[in-house]
């Protein structure tokens, strides 16, 4: 047996290493051990084991539900807002190019300023 | 409808009498991989969660036992590649080694040492040497239950846990917690 230099105060607490190793481990093992980790199985009623069927119907019902509140609301509102139509480049390309004729026609029939004569800007020859 | 009842009793009872007879399996082997207490107690039960789901499925499980050590230990090496496992919010010190109440503040804190050393030590053998400890000093398991176990034969284990006990002497020693034989 090979022993370790240690100081004497330490080597009064030697131990072997199976007694360590049995320490260490029987430390970690949990002192309670858990109950049979499924629902229901500790002697629960029958019962929760239909929950997540159940819940799953509930949830589905819920969403047919909301969509069909959606479709009704969308029914009812889609008369109740006056259109305005847009005018611009990004307007039906149409009704821009007949607002822009409609335009142009009304600059037509506008009158004609007339202005006088204007002088002519030729520069008379100097003689000589 | 009755039958149906009292199958579903049966499986039930069936599924209890595995989880006494196995659990700690199952929690020695994942506390083997991570040497953490709590997420060994984690893997036990979602490897439970998960048979139980596999009954419920219908799934035919021809050996309980081993199917039961292959997915714990699956858990525990996918638990080693996660995140989770590489950004860790607790110490090793705060997840075990929690002694005793009755021990003095002093004896806890020597304890908590040598169990540190340990730790270190431990850390440093592999996966399967761990398995074979964890079997042999946390369940107290006899030679030929820890060959069962693993599905390996007694020699092997005899072999495997001779070295591993020898390391851990050792390195021990080295370290000045015991002394060598």
């Amino acid at each position: 047996m090979s022993r370790v230099k240690l100081p004497p105060d330490e080597t009064q607490s030697i131990r072997p290493p199976d007694e360590l190793l049995g320490d260490f481990f029987k430390s970690a093992l949990p002192q309670a051990w858990p109950a049979v980790p499924v629902p229901g199985a500790t002697g629960a009623d029958r019962a929760q084991g239909t929950q997540p069927y159940t819940t799953l119907i509930k949830s589905r019902l819920a969403v047919a539900a909301s969509v069909a509140l959606l479709a009704a609301a969308s029914f009812w509102t889609s008369g109740s807002f006056q259109r305005q139509e847009r005018v611009g480049p990004r307007a039906d390309p149409a009704t821009w190019e007949a607002q822009r004729r409609r335009l142009h026609q009304d600059v037509s029939r506008l009158p004609r300023p007339s202005h006088p004569a204007l002088p002519s800007r030729r520069i008379p020859r100097q003689p000589g | 409808m009755a039958s149906s009842a009292s199958g579903d009793t049966r499986g039930r009872a069936e599924f209890e009498a595995l989880y006494q007879r196995h659990s700690r399996e199952v929690w020695a082997l994942a506390y083997a991989r991570h040497l953490k207490s709590d997420l060994a107690l984690d893997i036990m039960q979602e490897t439970f969660m998960r048979l139980w789901r596999a009954r419920l499925s219908g799934e035919t499980i021809l050996n309980p036992r081993a199917w039961l050590l292959r997915v714990a230990r699956n858990l525990a090496e996918d638990h080693a590649k996660s995140a989770f496992s590489r950004n860790g919010t607790h110490t090793p010190q705060t997840m075990d080694g929690v002694p005793s109440r009755e021990m003095l503040p002093v004896e806890r804190l020597e304890q908590q040492e040598t169990f540190a050393q340990i730790r270190a030590v431990l850390e440093g053998l592999s996966p399967a040497d761990r398995e074979i400890l964890s079997l042999r000093y946390a369940l107290d398991y006899s030679t030929p239950e820890i060959a069962e176990v693993l599905s390996i034969n007694t020699t092997a284990v005899h072999m495997r846990l001779s070295r591993a006990r020898q390391r851990v002497a050792d390195r021990l020693a080295v370290q000045g917690v015991h002394q060598t034989s």
